[in-house]
């Protein structure tokens, strides 16, 4: 920022320019005390001795299962859908694109129970998808496994899409034009140049999407229900045993928390680095 | 080698701008020619053009007296050094400078053989396993050269590939960049908005304004109309 001066003048103008008030001390702790302060609740109240008991119980073990592989499903069609259409947006120059752009983001802003309503009217008995579907072959996807899916899909996919499309920006399209020249044909340029610049990006977006289509609820109770084996992904057995077994619901929300905490770790430094990997 | 003829070039945009008009430019055999101009006025444009990242609107582009408009750009074997460089960041220098001979998928051995030829004539020698990342400025200029050379390409096109140097190692760089081409005898069309750089460079000057051309000659003919 301020080049061209002397080593150290420099430090001493950075130590003032980066003194923080002292008014922005209290607002910021009572920030920080609102997100730790009720993990640490969560924490006082788990019974640790109970723990592993509750977390292996058939119900819990059911819905950790389920969950794991429903998030691992969506996460593929976030990235298999998700990474051609950041592209499409990022690069088209088609006229509504930015229209589209708005559409892509909204799961990322509407409420996830009026998007599993959506879906319900979408492709329910009484919806125009669903109805087609019921007759043509028969299946009904609401209250399935593949329902969860299709939720989830729904409210992650915004998380793949923006992360690799900010990403394609960013790198520009000169170092495709390059390989063009060089003698690679458009494929060629997509999977030597393309992709492996977009890796890093591509990374953080899976690990975002992985833990919104673990955390998701609202969208899936309204579309899937709530069948302990078929539906009942970890969130909705924490919400299900809120009332019947608060024990098991804390168990079952310590370890969501681990979860969520490793995402952080796992997605921060990379969502930071962004294209320069 | 090969002899490039653009013959009543023009481009205009999809969004209306007409960034090329009605252009006539050539470029001999093993000829080093500079368009100069200010910027803005479409000389990315023309490189963009002659490798066939863009489309031609009208007139003609004819490599070796072909025409080649609807040539895609891999087919057109020219090699092109970008402003940027755009050098690939997940790739060493040594698989920089590779990648063209990678994808005519060369045996390893003779990989190796030109990256080392192409690093040792630039001075890479010692950063073959290091990261873009790491190098300077004039390095990674000489990167981008070397990975347009190392397959021989029909003709060099170099857009302000001093742009991003600092003024004194600009002016060091004209001579080596000089003799690569005399060394190679590559036909070369060489952008810049630095007219002592067009100078001290071009066998012959293509000046640009708006689009068109407005004047051509050797320095020297160039020198002797401006008076100076
Ligand atoms: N992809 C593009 N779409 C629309 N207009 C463009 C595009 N690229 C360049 N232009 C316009 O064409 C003109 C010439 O640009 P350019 O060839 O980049 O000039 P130079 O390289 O001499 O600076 C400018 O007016 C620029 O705004
Ligand atoms: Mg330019």
């Amino acid at each position: 920022m301020s080049g061209g001066e002397s080593p150290g003048k420099e430090k001493h103008a950075r130590a003032v320019g980066a003194r923080v008030p002292v008014a922005l001390w209290i607002p910021a702790t009572l920030a920080l005390a609102l997100v730790t302060l009720p993990v640490i609740g969560l924490l006082l109240r788990t019974d640790f001795a109970r723990l592993p008991a509750l977390l292996t119980s058939e119900a819990s073990l059911h819905a950790l299962r389920l969950s794991l592989l429903t998030a691992a499903i969506s996460t593929v069609l976030c990235v298999l859908l998700g990474v051609p259409l950041a592209i499409v947006l990022a690069r088209s120059r088609v006229r509504g694109v930015r229209v589209l752009r708005a559409v892509v983001l909204l799961p990322l802003v509407l409420p996830p129970v009026v998007g599993g309503l959506a879906l319900l009217y979408l492709l329910g008995r009484t919806g125009f998808l669903g109805y087609l579907i019921d007759v043509t072959t028969g299946v009904r996807v609401p209250f399935t496994t593949a329902a969860v899916v299709i939720a989830q899909t729904f409210v992650a996919m915004p998380f793949l899409v923006v992360s690799v499309e900010g990403a394609v920006r960013a790198a520009g399209d000169d170092f495709e034009s390059v390989a063009a020249t060089l003698g690679a044909r458009p494929w060629t340029v997509f999977t030597r140049v393309t992709c492996p610049l977009l890796l890093p990006a591509l990374a953080s977006g899976v690990v975002l999407s992985f833990a919104r289509a673990l955390g998701e609820f609202g969208a899936t109770i309204t579309f899937a229900g709530s069948l302990q084996g078929v539906t009942r992904t970890l969130p909705l057995e924490v919400y299900a045993q809120a009332e019947a077994d608060v024990d098991s619901a804390v168990a079952l929300s310590l370890l969501l928390i681990v979860i969520a905490i490793a995402v952080i770790v796992l997605a921060r430094p990379r969502a930071v680095e962004g294209v320069r990997g | 080698m090969a002899e490039i003829v653009l013959d009543k070039v023009s481009k205009r945009y999809p969004d209306g701008v007409l960034a090329v008009s009605e252009l006539d430019v050539s470029v001999a055999d093993g000829e080093f020619v500079v368009l100069l101009g200010p910027p803005g006025c479409g000389k990315s444009t023309v490189l963009h053009l002659v490798a066939g990242l863009e489309s031609i609107s009208s007139g003609e582009l004819r490599i070796d007296g072909v025409r080649v408009n609807e040539q895609p750009p891999w087919q057109r074997d020219l090699a092109m050094v970008f402003e940027g460089y755009a050098l690939y960041p997940h790739l060493s220098v040594r698989e920089n400078i590779a990648f063209p001979l990678r994808l005519a998928k060369l045996p390893d051995a003779t990989v190796r053989a030109r990256v080392g030829e192409v690093a040792e004539r630039l001075d890479l020698t010692e950063q073959l396993d290091r990261r873009p990342a790491m190098l300077s400025g004039g390095q990674r200029q000489r990167v981008a050269i070397g990975r347009a050379i190392v397959r021989n390409a029909k003709a060099l096109l170099m857009d302000e590939p001093m742009a991003n140097l600092d003024s004194k190692l600009r002016t060091q760089l004209r001579s080596s960049v000089a003799e690569l081409q005399r060394d190679l005898g590559i036909t070369t069309l060489y952008v810049t908005h630095d007219q002592a750089e067009a100078m001290a460079l071009a066998h012959r000057v293509v000046v640009l304004r708006d689009g068109a051309v407005q004047q051509t000659g050797t320095p020297r003919q160039l020198r002797e109309t401006c008076g100076e």
